[in-house]
């Protein structure tokens, strides 16, 4: 179980502020993160999914203390749930090409041993 | 129209790719160039697909502005012009095997099939690669939603693969949450660099032409490595002040982002890419590019520029005009000295002497420009008329010496004052002089041009391939006149003898001289299909009438012209000529219309606002210019004397004319699909189905049913008559009253008299005159005789009105004769050739009849 840096500070707010209204929850989400309604309800649903939190009729309490999760954490958070890939349109910082293994080690070889002529 | 866009924007984009390979190869050669040069070179092709419309260069390098002519779907023989000969030679006879008409009437050009389906299946793709923008989009739009603000304008997002901007207008910083700190500092150094770049902006735009040229691979491949150098443009604008070690961690930084992006998968517009791999080396190896390296990059991006920003030039000089004093013909001028021919190039410089020659003087198209002075043998000024404002004014004085060839050089003028030649706008600056005697050429094409002699008894060729000048004829007595005309076939000149002159033609295929009309010729004539028309010329004060000559039936008709006193100068304008009269006191410019034979004056020096009417009129005329098609009825049912005809304009207009009234020219705008073409005006609408360069009346689909157009009339296209006309006479359909003062049917007259010579040899043109009641008519019955044994009248001409037209096979040789008021067909026995029966020909219900 997982959580990325963004989530982790809405998750913070609800930790701190445990049990809370949603729509306090809201209020607080807009003024700390300049959140809309819609996205702090899309997080708080995906995170209650994954069973951190839950919404018992517009009240927000935590399933898993902030202590316990963090202990449970084992893991740097990679989202594999990214499917698809930065439109062509997008200035990005790098390429959609996939390496392999010994691809990165060569080039960490490559950069490491570089000298300038 | 949809097709025509579509065939545009594919020669637009055959252009820009040409600009494609070269920048392709530019990357290759230049590979320590700065990147931020490749990346103003890619904008060059933006450049190019953004603004179609660009300047003529001779130094362009583009092989051909129009590879697909906009006009391959009324072609008759579609055919490519890639700007390369041995690509045109290898390609166009494989698409004009699939792709020439078949002869039936009603079919589909077949080439306009594949174009239509080419123009939707273009339009399905935009709408294609605007879902997949605006997909993607929303998608990133909803994954940035939950972010948190680290700086001004910089965000972490959980859920993104990697940085990215998003934003046109206040550009933001994604960064995903799992890159660690130092990484962070030089991703944003990056991702800054690419604001400051505008990249957010050049990047969407890329994709949006994209989306209107994906059909183009090459551009495609343009899009990924414009992307690509974007990248490394942005790569170099970071590292440029770092040290090594630092660079070292940027490639760290680099490497480190793209392991972590490894679930992604790659996106189909990534394909062979380099990846990070190249950026790092890249980004290790680099130096500031020395002086020199920017410079040369500098100058070979600004002649790219040149050479690929610029269409090569086409022949917008080119005049039509039966005497143009100067001729343009691939790069260079020609033009008159008293001395002869000389040619110069577009700057009206490096002239070099020809060959011995002159010619006479003309107007310039909508601008008429005309010459003041004493004498005519002394003009001093140049004065500006602009049909379309009627604005008047002196644009060039010269003190003593004469002025001559005036012509026109796009939309510029160009005119001789004494021993300069000298180029002029309409606003009377001078563009350039250049040191030289007067000039002058009679006629000219786009193989040669046709001069007299100083003696005024030679005419002489040059030719523009092979720069040789060759002497066409002389004259052992008397002189030529000042203009010549020629049609392919016949040089036309006045011929000057005792004051007499006659009009002439000398056959250049067998050598020999015609006299076609003996006396009464004037100085001046411009000569428009198989007429002739004629002005008596200078000196002849008191006349009050231009000559229209039929040059094959020899009829001399009188056309009333107030402007035709002392005439100096005629020029054909459309349906119009242009007359030059006047004196020196009393100089005055003038037009006829052909058409309907009203008159106006455009200039008169005693009543300056003469001819606001004429311009109104003249404008009207204009629209024809831009005719796509004209198509004509043949088949009209015998009580009409008129064929009704479609006139299709390129800005969508049409003229549908089936009566000779006025108030039954319908106009509007139409509409044409592959299978139909639906004329819509202020009467209704009216439906056509589609044919091959034809259109059948559907008076179903139709608001209105004008009893000259019955339904499923075919109106077969102007240049497909000849062919329809040969099959009608030879089913033996007789043809109806064909009124001849109309331009286009004479000019199917003409035609068809051209067909008759070509397949019968010997028919015999016979005319006769018949004083009935005084009126003069004057007969011309074409009859074919060649055989012996399928002779047949093809054609009875009267009056200068073909009227009756009928096909009837007889036994033998037939001549005509006219006794009295009647005239008669004699026909010969096959062997004996004694006359073995006389017919009275007799007209009834517009046809021939024999009695």
């Amino acid at each position: 179980m997982t959580l990325g840096t963004v989530e982790s500070r809405f998750a913070d707010i609800i930790w701190k502020h445990e049990p809370l209204s949603s729509a306090a929850l809201v209020k607080l989400c807009e003024i700390e993160l300049e959140w809309k309604r819609t996205t702090t309800y899309t997080v708080l649903k995906r995170l209650s999914e994954r069973g951190i939190f839950k919404n018992d009729n517009g009240t927000v309490t935590s399933l898993i203390s902030r202590d316990e999760f963090y202990s449970m954490q084992s893991e740097k958070f990679v989202d594999e749930t990214f499917n698809g890939s930065l439109p062509a349109f997008l200035a990005a910082f790098t390429s959609r090409k996939s390496l392999s293994e010994t691809e990165i080690a060569e080039i960490r070889n490559l950069i490491n041993s570089y000298e300038e002529e | 129209m949809l097709s025509k866009t579509f065939l545009h924007l594919i020669n637009v984009s055959i252009m820009a790719s040409w600009l494609v390979l070269a920048i392709m190869l530019f990357r290759l050669v230049f590979k320590k160039a700065p990147k931020y040069i490749t990346c103003a070179l890619w904008a060059l092709v933006a450049i190019r697909l953004i603004f179609p419309i660009s300047i003529e260069s001779p130094v362009s390098l583009i092989p051909s502005e129009e590879t697909i002519p906009l006009e391959i779907e009324y072609s008759q023989a579609p055919a490519l012009d890639t700007g390369i000969d041995s690509l045109n030679i290898v390609v166009n006879p494989i698409i004009q095997d699939n792709f020439t008409p078949s002869d039936e009437l009603t079919s589909i050009n077949p080439i306009q099939l594949p174009i239509y389906i080419g123009a939707y299946l273009w339009q399905i793709g935009i709408v294609v690669m605007m879902l997949y923008a605006l997909i993607s989009y929303i998608r990133i739009r909803l994954k940035v939603r939950e972010r948190v603000k680290t700086e001004k304008h910089i965000y972490i997002c959980d859920r993104i693969p990697s940085p990215f901007i998003l934003g046109i207008i206040r550009p933001n910083i994604y960064l995903p949450s799992h890159i660690n700190e130092e990484d962070s500092a030089f991703v944003i150094a990056h991702e800054k660099a690419h604001i400051q770049r505008l990249d957010h902006i050049w990047k969407p735009l890329g994709y949006v032409l994209l989306t209107i040229y994906w059909f183009n691979p090459l551009l495609w491949l343009g899009y990924i490595l414009l992307c690509r150098d974007i990248e490394y443009a942005c790569d170099e604008k970071v590292v440029k002040t770092m040290s090594l070690d630092a660079k070292k961690e940027y490639s760290t930084t680099l490497l480190n982002l793209s392991v972590h992006n490894r679930y992604v998968t790659a996106c189909p517009l990534a394909f062979g890419e380099s990846g990070v791999k190249g950026r790092i080396i890249s980004v290790l190896n680099y130096k500031k590019p020395t002086f020199w390296v920017i410079l040369v990059a500098l100058i070979l991006c600004v002649i790219m520029t040149v050479c690929f920003l610029t269409n090569p030039v086409t022949k917008s000089f080119e005049t039509n005009t039966s005497s143009p004093f100067v001729t343009y013909h691939k790069g260079k001028l020609y033009f008159n000295c008293i001395d002869g021919i000389y040619s110069c190039d577009e700057n009206f410089e490096n002239a070099e002497y020809l060959t011995e020659g002159y010619c006479d003087y003309s107007f310039v198209d909508n601008y008429v420009l005309y010459y003041i002075g004493e004498s005519f043998a002394h003009t001093t000024s140049i004065e500006a008329i602009n049909l379309k404002t009627l604005t008047h004014k002196e644009l060039y004085s010269s003190k003593d010496t004469r002025i001559y060839y005036l012509a026109p050089v796009g939309e510029n003028f160009v005119f001789a004052d004494g021993d300069n030649l000298i180029t002029m706008n309409s606003k009377g600056e001078i563009l350039s002089k250049v040191v030289l005697d007067n000039s002058y050429v009679a006629y000219s094409n786009d193989d040669f041009l046709l001069y007299t002699t100083n003696k005024n008894t030679e005419i002489g060729k040059f030719n523009f391939e092979t720069g040789e000048s060759e002497s066409i004829f002389t004259l052992n007595e008397g002189s030529l006149g000042w203009t010549v005309d020629f049609d392919g076939k016949y040089v036309y000149y006045t011929y000057v003898n005792d004051s007499n002159n006659s009009f002439c033609r000398y056959n250049i295929k067998n050598g020999k001289t015609e006299v076609l009309l003996e006396e009464g010729f004037g100085w001046e004539f411009v000569i428009d299909g198989n007429i002739c028309y004629f002005a008596k010329g200078m000196g002849n004060y008191g006349e009050d009438s231009l000559y229209a000559f039929n040059i094959r039936s020899k009829k001399l008709t009188t056309i009333p012209c107030p402007g035709a006193d002392n005439v100096t100068g005629l020029q054909l304008m459309g349906d119009y000529i242009v007359i030059n009269s006047g004196n020196s006191s009393d100089h005055i410019l003038s037009m006829q219309n052909l058409r309907d034979n009203s008159f106006s004056w455009i200039y008169h020096e005693l009543d300056e606002k003469a001819g606001e009417a004429l311009v109104i009129q003249h404008m009207e005329n204009e629209k024809s210019e831009n005719v796509v098609g004209t198509y004509t009825y043949m088949e009209t049912p015998s009580s009409i004397s008129f064929l009704p005809y479609l006139e299709l304009y390129e800005n969508n207009e049409f003229r549908f004319v089936y009566d000779e009234l006025m108030s039954f020219i319908i106009s509007g705008e139409y509409e044409l699909t592959y299978n139909e073409l639906t004329l819509h005006s202020n009467r209704g609408v009216y439906t056509f189905t589609r044919g091959n360069n034809s259109f059948m009346f559907n008076a179903e689909k139709s608001d209105e049913k004008p009893s000259s157009v019955p339904d499923g009339a075919v109106f077969i296209r102007a240049t497909q008559i000849e062919e329809a006309t040969e099959i009608s006479t030879k089913a033996t359909i007789s043809l109806n009253a064909l009124d001849v003062s109309n331009q286009r049917l004479k000019d199917y007259l003409n035609a068809f008299i051209d067909k008759i010579y070509e397949e019968y040899p010997d028919a015999e043109f016979l005319t006769a005159d018949m004083d009935d009641n005084g009126i003069e008519e004057t007969w011309l019955c074409i009859i074919d005789s060649t055989s012996g044994v399928n002779s047949h009248i093809v054609a009875a001409y009267e009056n200068n009105v073909l009227k009756y037209l009928s096909s009837t096979i007889y036994d033998g040789f037939m001549s005509l004769k006219k006794t009295g008021d009647k005239l008669q067909l004699l026909c010969k026995d096959f062997y004996t050739k004694e006359i073995n029966s006389i017919y009275d020909i007799v007209i009834e219900n517009g046809n021939v009849q024999l009695k």
